[in-house]
């Protein structure tokens, strides 16, 4: 097979990446439902799943089988053609994001660990998870039922509200870093994470984030007191299952851009990645992929920490703390960043 | 190329007919996300990535949401029941056809290039038009490594900066507005 061939180049290596990508992120998926499951049982002093396999290592391949093999429901009162596509609405966008997360320096001009070098980079991401919101709304509206109703109309305002305090700490990053390229902004972090000169975004990415991927404490839209089980209630097997790969697909994501934005990516800092990537560039390649790796996952227990430890909030807290605390926030922590770097650029 | 341009049209063509046509509200809706997407991968093939990315962010994520929201708030029951009828589409549409035709007739027969600032336009003598040419093939130069937002970024807080100014005092008049009807007396 010729590799240099302009075929390869402009459709058989990138489609081969973006295999490889959907299949390890559909892995990881699995195992982050696994590790939170044990992390929470081990939060609240019990054993969590572990009879399937070592560990409990083979249990997300069971739930998987289990929710193939089920019976699709589809409700009477349901609009059967909506209520069909609206957990690809859902699914789509959140393995959409992943096409601009750079996972690893390059190894080669050929051998980049992302799929798409835009130069629009996260602002490409932002547009395409703020289309997620439509599986969720359409889902619930078509089930024709008042739980999924109200629980997609819940979540659809609290999504477009934490939208806004996102985008503004995110705002801070791309001023800091002076360009949309995730991995320019990668490379702006090679001596100090964004976390330490950008305390306050962090705080303020990491509460809109968790919000913006409805979970706990934030995860009003399936309130199971109120709402039974929000906007999926009426959803059974595999269109359930994408609603439940949807959540943690986004999960995962988050994980990847808040390494990326605010733990410098696959960065150790100080290490002078560029001379040692031109004598080694696979080792340090592969050695970048897992510092990435490492750093995601550490945030992906903070995240499921902070699910077992807060209580969920009332529906009138969470707006408020929307608007009138994490938008000043973000808004004044923008003006500092764009007084700070003006005053160095004199 | 050209094949997938005509294909990408006819399907925001058809998109946008299925926003007028359509009797449920909610297909509409569907029918104009699909819409924005089209237009957004059309900006993507003229290489205009800021433009498709906030197309998608503002238009597909933001109001479309607000449309949907309105759209399952109303009464869908007596919307049902009252009677819908396309009668105003006929002189609507001859309005439109004969909007078209101008503004079609005027960019065929019309030497614009997207490249000629409106400040070009403004010059009379001879000798300034020659400084700002010069100017301008130094600064499309450079444009060339620019990358797409940072040449957006000049043209929008460059040469259109006090429009831009006065669009964004407008939008904040229109959401003051906003605020004032929609609050209840305290």
């Amino acid at each position: 097979m010729d590799w240099n061939s302009p075929f390869m180049l402009t459709v058989g290596l990138p489609l081969l990446k973006i295999v490889i990508l959907l299949g390890v992120v559909a892995f990881c998926v699995a195992y982050t439902v696994w590790l939170e499951r044990r992390l929470l049982g081990f939060f609240q002093s019990r054993v969590g799943p572990n009879r399937v396999g070592p560990a409990g290592l083979i249990q997300p391949i069971a739930d998987g089988l289990k929710l193939i093999l089920k019976e699709d429901i589809i409700p009477t009162n349901a609009r059967p053609f909506l209520f069909r596509i609206a957990p690809i609405f859902a699914v789509v966008p959140a393995f959409a994001g992943f096409a601009i997360v750079a996972f690893a320096p390059p190894a080669g001009p050929r051998a980049s660990f992302l799929i798409s070098d835009a130069n629009i980079g996260i602002l490409y991401l932002l547009a395409i998870t703020s289309l997620g919101v439509f599986g969720i709304v359409l889902g619930g509206w078509a089930s024709g039922s008042k739980y999924p109703l109200f629980g997609s109309l819940r979540s659809a305002s609290q999504m477009l509200s934490y939208e806004v305090p996102l985008t503004f700490s995110v705002l801070s990053v791309i001023l800091m870093a002076g360009s949309f390229r995730l991995d320019d902004i990668i490379q702006a972090q090679g001596k100090l994470p964004f976390l330490v000169p950008l305390i306050l975004a962090f705080g303020v990415y990491v509460i809109s984030a968790v919000a913006e991927t409805n979970r706990a404490p934030f995860d009003l839209p399936e309130a199971e007191s109120e709402l039974v089980g929000g906007f999926h209630t009426e959803y059974s097997g595999m269109r359930f299952a994408f609603y439940f790969l949807a959540e943690y697909a986004n999960v995962v994501l988050v994980c990847c851009v808040a390494t990326s934005l605010f733990l410098g990516g696959y960065k150790i800092p100080f290490l002078p990645y560029e001379t040692l990537l031109a004598a080694h560039p696979w080792t340090v390649s592969l050695i970048g992929l897992a510092v990435f790796a490492v750093k995601a996952v550490a945030f992906l227990y903070f995240y499921i920490w902070i699910r077992a430890t807060f209580p969920r909030y009332r529906y009138d807290q969470l707006l408020k703390i929307g608007w009138k605390v994490l938008l000043p926030i973000s808004l004044l922590n923008l003006l500092l960043v764009a007084g700070i770097k003006l005053a160095m650029l004199r | 190329m050209t094949i997938g341009w005509i294909l990408l049209s006819l399907m925001i063509a058809l998109c946008a007919l299925g926003v007028v046509l359509a009797r449920s509200p909610i297909s509409s809706a569907i029918s104009l996300l699909i819409g924005f997407v089209g237009v957004a991968i059309l900006y993507l093939a003229l290489k205009a990535e800021f433009v498709a990315a906030v197309q998608i962010l503002v238009y597909a994520g933001g109001i479309l949401v607000l449309y949907l929201f309105g759209i399952m708030l109303t009464d869908n029951e007596a919307l049902r029941l009252t009677r819908q009828t396309h009668l105003q589409a006929w002189p609507v549409f001859v309005l439109i056809l004969v909007l078209f035709l101008a503004v079609g007739h005027k960019l065929y027969h019309s030497d614009y290039t997207p490249q000629q600032p409106a400040r070009l336009l403004m010059l009379t003598d001879q000798s300034q038009v020659q400084a700002l040419q010069n100017r301008l093939a130094q600064e499309a130069g450079a444009a060339q490594h620019a990358t797409n937002p940072q040449r957006v970024a000049r043209v929008l807080y460059g040469d259109y900066l006090y429009p831009f100014e006065a669009a964004s005092v407008l939008l904040l008049v229109a959401v003051l507005g906003a605020v004032f009807l929609a609050k209840k007396d305290v």
